[in-house]
């Protein structure tokens, strides 16, 4: 009984110990991460797609499971959070991360071009293959076209017109669009007749060995890609990236010869995030093989960027003709899926197995009505995504949701679909796929974001954006919030309701409960003044409440400084 | 014991406190520089993880030990390396793993085009525990004379030395059992056509040389000490022959799929009249009549229906030998039964199995068949005293549906039976 006792007060002591937290101070948002500091070059690294697969389907589950703190903090709801967000649990700029649409809206033209620099591939005269493509799934080659300029080449495969070429600059322009690096991705055609091959070109062939690359192998090649009725081929050129290539970059650990890598990637809210952008691209192959990290010179400084590339297998593209019906919802090595369909002597034929395999060759499949943002399966369980929280999940979904219609249009028509119905089935399951992110996002954690703090004759006013009723997911007439503010972690004034406004006035009342609290200390220093309002919704009218949103702003008392918001706390 | 809980806990709580009181000297990690922040685990969390560290260590070392493994077979490309040094790129050559429990581990090379076009060539050998060893070549060319008209030559060596016979009639009892070796060459030429698509037919001639011995099994007593003793008639065949048979036989296959099919069906027929060469002790003829059928049922579960019978009649006064009599038991006829457990003249079996997908690559069945030989099908036929067995398993398929591998468990009511298989579909006539 003893031993329980004290096993039960560790416990509490432990959950304490971890919920302690520092008073904030009177600070700006950390906007950068510091981690282009200049470093030797780092060993390229290479990812056997087995290994990277075994480790993560059994190695490291065993180790999950058999690590006491992680179902302590299960238990606790006290899940480890992202390690590189600031406090206003946003995500820096980084070398892996470059805040953009989500933050500061691109305009359409801006949308459309993502990260092209305009450096289209010359194909009028002749194109020198320098290479044989081999990072990433889709097959292909490198080009130097007239220019000089490189291009990795990829067809779509013969039956499928348009299906990975359109995928993978779609998908490009999102990931680039919400934030992280891509290479400049360009539709283009060929002629096989301008094809030839530069000098000294080997290629690995079937038996692993390096052979010169013959045009027997070109043709090889070209037999399995989708021709144009004039025989041309449509390929999507992704421009050689600047830097000496490192090879792939692991979703879980770090680059332990890359000094500016401090933070283990699975503890990286923008790989955790990036999950939800996956899950709505349909990108179930988010791998470590489909990442390339760069070492790079840039003003002066040589680092290394980080870069998620090949999206060939996103949208309703499967890398090697379409989607399989089963992707999304069930991943390569399914145990638990499979003892189902063994007990249930497959009489449970599951929703996706009802579904056509393809919606057509150019889409293949991709559909949203059995998408389920909240139970995404990717083929190789991703170790980062395996340990996003609600609040990464959330933060994903911001990036999502930053898309409007018109602009998830725009860069879907840069994907060049031949057909306006396949453009336009497209267009409408993104958009599907978008509003259910949102809205299993949006409800897992309290939805307001943008918080400012006004001021206007001594009447403060904290005003905010509600996420889910900007998206159209709830009406402001049956949403209420209350309110209350807390003082270093103790609240000091009973809750206010408001109701259908995005706006919380802080009444006389709480105002002298504040000024209160100020008076009571005898050296007053400006991070004394930073106070909480706690704030939960509730989408019934006020019947039931929801998770809060702390946020943490400075009351500027007895001096001019304006109120401003220092930090804002979710709760998971 | 307890002190060492009471212990653990108190450093637990040390370590706690210790944690909560370093962090109240910093400010909010959200507020600090991402590279100046600590990221990995605290030492409560280092400290917590460890017993489970140490119980696991086990298999971490297995899988850590598995994936530098595939690693290196990855990035050297070792499995493509073994399958495509014997298999060129225009399809036409394709060498294959097989195993069956009968013939043991081995390989099926089959070359297409060989000598000329439509020519196949397809030879397999494979070898298995005591000495088991089985070599097959064969020639077939369906267009060889005409367009309709080709011929088969083919031939095989086998040598299964622990072979099990328990004497013959559907009554034969366990407790008889006895062993023996079975060595056996054969030749065989077939004039060949292939009237319609799908559809082979063949008739042709077949020389057998066929040796009993004393088995290898050691536990078992041998056939050729215990038949005298062991049954009321004396075994024919039990010296072994050398024999010729005339051959006809029809095969029609309009699977979708040669893997783990989901429609069509196979049929194959065969009438072989038979007669000793140096002897005239033995002779028969027989009718065997094998109908396979495959329906989906509903997305991808297939119901595979099996029906098969065969019919053997002594020519004249000459004997049947006792190998070449019906035969039930084993991995192809009633798999809860060890191999050729009942013996007789003819025979009867209906199979049902239920194949339903469970992952993209593997299938899992369960199956129920029953049958019974009989000594004279039409005197004596009765739905009575029917074998049963029922099990299930699984089947592994390669994205061309070439690979197939097949666990399996079958239940009788001898005994509980496992069998693994591997490409054996590809030995088909």
């Amino acid at each position: 009984m003893q031993i329980k006792k004290l096993i039960v007060g560790s416990l509490v002591i432990f959950a304490l110990g971890c919920a302690a937290r520092k008073p904030y101070t009177l600070q700006p948002p950390i906007a950068e991460e510091n981690d282009d500091g200049s470093i030797a070059k780092p060993k390229a690294q290479k990812v056997s797609l087995y290994e990277d697969a075994i480790e993560n389907v059994f190695g490291r589950e065993i180790d999950e499971f058999a690590k006491l703190p992680a179902h302590l903090r299960k238990l606790t709801n006290n899940y480890k959070q992202a390690k590189n967000v600031n406090a206003l649990d946003e995500v820096p700029n980084s070398s892996w991360f470059t805040n953009r649409h989500a933050q500061n809206p691109m305009t359409i033209e801006e949308l459309q071009c993502g990260p092209n620099s305009g450096a289209v591939p010359d194909t009028s005269g002749p194109l020198t293959i320098v290479a044989a493509k081999v990072e990433g799934v889709s097959p292909g080659c490198r080009i130097k076209d007239q220019k000089g300029e490189v291009y990795f080449v990829k067809f779509d495969f013969k039956g499928f017109p348009q299906l990975s070429t359109a995928a993978e600059v779609i998908s490009t322009k999102f990931t680039y669009a919400a934030g992280y690096n891509t290479p400049e991705n360009y539709l283009s055609v060929i002629d096989p007749k301008k094809l030839q091959i530069a000098g000294g070109v080997t290629v690995k062939n079937r038996w692993g060995r390096e052979v010169p690359m013959t045009m027997e192998f070109v043709q090889q090649l070209l037999d399995k890609a989708h021709s144009n009725a004039d025989g041309t081929y449509r390929i999507v050129a992704s421009k050689a990236l600047s830097g000496k290539p490192l090879g792939p970059f692991l979703y879980g650990n770090r680059r332990k010869d890359d000094p500016n890598d401090r933070v283990p990637h699975h503890h990286r809210r923008e790989l955790r995030g990036y999950k939800v952008l996956a899950a709505w691209l349909n990108n179930f192959d988010s791998k470590a093989s489909n990442t390339l990290d760069m070492y790079v010179i840039e003003n002066d400084r040589s680092f290394v960027r980080h870069y998620l590339i090949d999206f060939g297998t996103s949208l309703g593209s499967g890398g090697y003709g379409p989607a399989g019906r089963s992707r999304g919802h069930r991943g390569g090595f399914d145990i638990g899926n499979m003892l189902l369909r063994i007990l249930t002597l497959g009489l449970w034929v599951e929703p996706w197995e009802k579904q056509p395999s393809i919606i057509s060759p150019s889409v293949g499949y991709f559909e949203s009505k059995l998408f389920d943002p909240g139970d995404y399966a990717f083929i190789i369980p991703n170790p980062a995504f395996q340990r996003a929280t609600e609040r990464d999940g959330f933060w994903g979904a911001k990036l999502v949701m930053s898309f409007s219609d018109e602009q998830i249009r725009a860069i879907v028509e840069t994907g060049e679909y031949q057909n306006r119905a396949d453009e336009e089935y497209v267009i409408k399951t993104l958009i599907e796929r978008r509003d259910k992110t949102g809205r299993y996002w949006y409800r897992k954690i309290n939805p307001l974001d943008r918080f400012r703090v006004s001021e206007q004759e001594g009447r403060y006013t904290i005003e905010f954006d509600d996420l889910s009723v900007n998206a159209g997911f709830e009406q402001a007439s049956t949403t209420a919030y209350r309110y209350r503010i807390e003082y270093r972690g103790k609240a000091v004034t009973k809750y206010a309701i408001s109701k259908g406004q995005s706006s919380l006035p802080l009444s006389p009342e709480m105002i002298q409960a504040i000024e209160k609290q100020f008076k009571q200390k005898a050296n007053l220093r400006e991070e004394d003044q930073i106070v909480a309002v706690a704030i939960q919704t509730s989408r019934s009218g006020g019947r039931s409440w929801g998770k809060y949103v702390k946020v943490h702003f400075y009351f500027p008392f007895g001096n001019e400084k304006a109120p401003q918001v220092i930090a804002l706390e979710r709760e998971n | 014991m307890s002190r060492i809980l009471i212990l653990s806990c108190l450093l637990f709580l040390a370590a706690s406190l210790w944690a909560q009181e370093k962090q109240e000297k910093d400010i909010p990690k959200e507020q600090q520089p991402v590279e100046e922040r600590k990221t990995g685990d605290s030492f409560i969390e280092t400290l917590g993880g460890l017993p489970g560290k140490l119980v696991t260590l086990p298999l971490k070392i297995v899988f850590t030990g598995l994936s530098k493994v595939a690693s290196v077979v990855d990035y050297n490309a070792l499995a493509l390396r073994v399958t495509d040094a014997l298999t060129n790129e225009d399809g036409t050559r394709k060498v294959r793993p097989i195993f069956t429990p009968v013939s043991g581990g081995g390989l099926i090379f089959i070359q297409d085009n060989f000598l000329r076009e439509e020519m196949r060539l397809r030879a397999t050998g494979s070898f298995g525990a005591r000495t088991r060893v089985n070599f097959y070549g064969g020639l077939r060319d369906t267009k060889l004379f005409s367009p309709k008209l080709g011929l088969q030559v083919e031939g095989f060596y086998k040598r299964v030395p622990d072979e099990d016979f328990f004497g013959i009639g559907i009554n034969s009892q366990k407790a008889t059992e006895t062993n023996y070796l079975h060595q056996e060459t054969n030749f065989e030429i077939e004039l060949i056509s292939q009237p319609f698509p799908r559809t082979l037919l063949a008739a042709g001639f077949s020389y057998s040389d066929v040796n009993i011995k004393d088995g290898r099994d050691p536990n078992k007593p041998s056939l050729l000490d215990s038949a005298a003793v062991f049954f009321d008639n004396p075994v024919p065949g039990l010296l072994g022959a050398e024999m010729g048979t005339l051959l006809v036989r029809m095969y029609r296959d309009t699977r979708n799929g040669t893997g783990n099919p989901t429609r069509g069906g196979e049929a194959y027929f065969s009438y072989e009249y038979a007669r000793e060469i140096r002897g005239s002790d033995l002779g028969y003829s027989k009718f065997t009549l094998d109908l396979r059928r495959y329906f989906e049922l509903f997305y991808q579960r297939v119901l595979a229906l099996r029906v098969r019978a065969e019919i053997t009649d002594n020519i004249g006064a000459r004997e049947i030998p006792f190998y070449r009599l019906g035969g039930l038991g084993g991995i192809e006829v009633l798999r809860g039964y060890r191999a050729s457990r009942f013996r007789d003249k003819d025979l009867l079996l209906a199979g049902i199995e239920y194949r339903f997908p469970i992952h993209p690559a593997v299938d899992a069945e369960a199956f129920f068949e029953e049958a019974r030989v009989y000594s004279d099908i039409f005197d004596q036929f009765s739905l009575k005293n029917f074998k049963y067995s029922y099990g299930g398993g699984l089947r592994i398929k390669s994205r061309d549906g070439n690979l197939v591998a097949v666990i399996e468990i079958a239940r009788s009511s001898e005994q509980l039976r496992f069998y693994f298989s591997l490409n054996k579909g590809l030995r088909k006539f």
